[in-house]
């Protein structure tokens, strides 16, 4: 969404907040966010792969506040990773931003081969905070033009694996890692503990007619908490709704991504019968029959085992890097073949 | 090395500093390190690619402090469990800041890493049970002391750990100067793609292809596989002529101790001489190029290889503005391009 001279990319509301000052971040449109779970409630008014964007000129002065948990902010300009980071305090905080002279120098035919701009400053927000409020931006600047983004975008939805909470930076969730691969922007609707595949997510992300290709990967976050039966409605309906009114573009049912039941002896609790979660999603995406949606086998994303977290739930960096080569190693055709 | 029990990665000594307690942690011995240039001297305490490893058993507490370096006064210790990486509650990577006063770190094996089945730990370079202490290296902290580990623990044996050895050699980009962290630099994603262990003796700013690094390099007998990127470093500090001296030097004294192993000489890295206009008018980056490539191409050693700088890091992506330091995305690139080239010449012995 566009807004004080910037393009607020995945974010799709900015609200005011009963006693709180500047406006929330929030990546669902309040209508939608309203119908769903509680903890997806509160994710989706958390930033993940966020970022506040526009071409300045001159010096820009960023407002934001993070009034639960300080955090921070890195930019990017375009596809180069600045050095700086600003902290965003619980208190309004103000950070300048510039424009690196050195960026100048590159040549016009050299810029013209990467998929953002590198006159693009991309104020990236933290993908694990609380929520982010955005006050204002005091200078000259103007939104990204179409030319200066990519002009694909990958929509992802999923749990606290697709938001990214244990990668170290927001550039590192596999969202991320796979748009860069792809030379895509993504969206990221990873909502960590709470992806519990709601029909108003699935018509919101259905009706948007702002991504070319979707990944939707359902979910350990219902294995403990919904059975079978109840797991394979809600995902027939999430995978059926969002391939079926988007026919030209290639979605993808993800299995669940490796975890302990699948590295770990014992009897594994509530994730006992783990592998019907994984069955109930393939019966659903053949039930469904659409031609634009497709299986992925988590497994086949991610070498068991490698680069985990110490939960072995959560991806670290190093897996989150190998689900966005393998990822995007899968996405390539789709998005050649569009479907 | 060995010391007081712990395994010590990519360490070659430990010192014992006046007015100060406990050993600063080093890569090269001592005897080397002063016949380096000088700021190498500075560099080679920096403790990139350095880790403190050991088993557990219950509790162990590590104590660690800082020598603050250019304003740099804190840095984080980032915990690995084997391949895995440490975590604390949902948003908490298993971190612990380390500052001027001497900081206890304690760590405690994660229960569930236990259970992981034996096929599964197989398969693994590290073994789980293997704590690492991964040491800030670059900007990204001081030099650190060593004061002391407390509790239950032994030292990881040859089989809770890769059986194979990368040695990288270069600048502040092999150092890792601009990542987030160490284990996104690119010489450490080389390794985990290779599952090897990786012994990172870059030296940011000053890679200046030193007699007494490739005299050490080619003495050591603990890798199976070396890089050595020849440097941009010496681009306006050196005429062409002596890098091709020392270059030449360094990649041959190497290669001829080390028949049976392949070494790789590198060529400078994409940078902004290559793509901006006016910066490097007279070619010179190229020349340092070419000169590396006549030395490889003139050299009796079978086992020495070029590899291009410019086909490793193949993308301007990533790159901080500098347009010299890779930040993540053009670490993680570089990691998977030098990769696939190792491979290939591990496969092929030599």
């Amino acid at each position: 969404m566009i807004h004080d001279g910037a393009s607020f990319h995945n974010v799709t509301d900015l609200r005011a907040v009963p006693d709180e000052s500047g406006l929330v971040i929030q990546r669902v449109p309040e209508a939608t966010r309203a119908k769903l779970n509680e903890g997806a409630q509160s994710n989706y008014r958390r930033p993940a792969g966020s970022e506040i964007r526009f071409v300045p000129e001159g010096t820009v002065e960023v407002t934001l506040s993070a009034p639960e948990h300080a955090t921070e902010v890195r930019p990017f300009w375009g596809p180069f990773q600045a050095r700086e980071r600003f902290d965003v305090g619980t208190e309004p905080t103000t950070f300048e931003i510039e424009f690196p002279e050195r960026l100048t120098d590159v040549a016009e035919d050299v810029t013209a081969e990467y998929p953002h701009h590198p006159r693009v400053c991309r104020l990236v927000l933290p993908h694990r905070s609380k929520p982010v409020h955005f006050h204002g931006i005091e200078g000259e600047t103007r939104p990204p033009r179409d030319a200066e983004l990519p002009e694909k975008t990958l929509l992802a939805y999923g749990t606290s694996i697709t938001r990214g909470i244990a990668a170290t930076a927001p550039h590192l969730t596999y969202v991320a890692q796979t748009a860069r691969r792809l030379g895509t922007d993504a969206l990221n609707l990873g909502t960590a503990g709470s992806a519990f595949c709601e029909p108003e997510i699935a018509d919101h992300m259905a009706a948007r007619d702002d991504w070319d290709a979707a990944t939707l990967a359902l979910s350990v976050n219902m294995v403990a908490g919904f059975d079978v039966p109840d797991f394979r409605e809600r995902v027939h309906y999430v995978v059926d709704t969002v391939a079926g009114e988007n026919p030209e573009k290639p979605v993808a049912a993800v299995t669940l991504f490796p975890y302990f039941p699948d590295l770990c002896d014992g009897d594994h609790e509530d994730h006992a019968n783990y592998e019907a979660y994984r069955e109930a999603l393939r019966a659903a995406v053949a039930d469904a029959g659409h031609d634009n949606l497709h299986l992925i086998e988590g497994p086949d994303l991610m070498p068991a085992g490698r680069g985990l977290t110490t939960d072995l739930v959560h991806p670290g960096d190093d897996a989150m890097i190998d689900v966005g080569v393998a990822l995007a190693d899968r996405l390539v055709p789709l998005l050649e073949g569009e479907r | 090395m060995r010391h007081d029990g712990l395994e010590l990665h990519n360490v070659a000594e430990t010192r014992a500093v006046p007015d100060r307690d406990g050993v600063l942690l080093q890569r090269v011995p001592e005897d080397v390190r002063r016949d380096l240039n000088e700021g190498a001297q500075d560099r080679m305490c920096h403790p990139s690619g350095v880790e403190i490893r050991f088993v557990p058993e219950g509790t162990v507490e590590v104590t660690l402090s800082t020598r603050p370096q250019r304003g740099v006064t804190h840095g984080t210790v980032e915990v690995f469990w084997g391949p895995f990486q440490g975590r604390r509650g949902l948003d908490d990577h298993e971190t612990f800041e380390v500052g001027p006063e001497p900081t206890t770190i304690e760590v405690e094996f994660p229960d569930r890493l236990g259970d992981i089945a034996d096929e599964h730990v197989a398969d693994l370079p590290f073994d789980p049970g293997v704590c690492r202490l991964r040491l800030p290296g670059e900007h990204r902290g001081g030099h650190v002391f060593y004061h002391g580990a407390d509790g239950d623990y032994r030292a990881p044996d040859a089989a809770e750990l890769p059986d194979r050895r990368y040695l990288a050699y270069g600048t502040s980009i092999t150092e890792g100067e601009a990542p987030t962290a160490e284990h996104l630099n690119y010489v450490s994603q080389t390794a985990t793609l290779l599952g090897a262990d990786l012994l990172n003796l870059g030296s940011c700013g000053t890679a200046y292809a030193d007699a007494a690094m490739a005299e050490h390099v080619a003495g050591r007998d603990d890798w199976d596989v070396a890089t050595l990127a020849l440097s941009v470093n010496m681009v306006g500090t050196f005429s062409v002529a002596e890098f091709r001296e020392r270059a030449e030097y360094m990649v041959n004294t190497v290669a001829a101790e080390n028949p049976e192993k392949p070494v790789a000489a590198v060529t400078i890295y994409t940078n902004a001489r290559d793509v901006c206009e006016g910066v490097d008018e007279d070619g010179e980056c190229a020349a340092f190029r070419e000169a590396l490539r006549e030395v490889v191409a003139e050299s009796p050693h079978d086992n020495l290889h070029l590899i291009e700088g410019r086909e490793v890091l193949d993308t301007l992506v990533g790159l901080t503005p500098d347009l010299v330091h890779p930040g993540d995305d053009a670490m993680i690139r570089m990691g998977e391009n030098l990769a696939d080239e190792l491979d290939a010449l591990l496969e092929g012995g030599r």
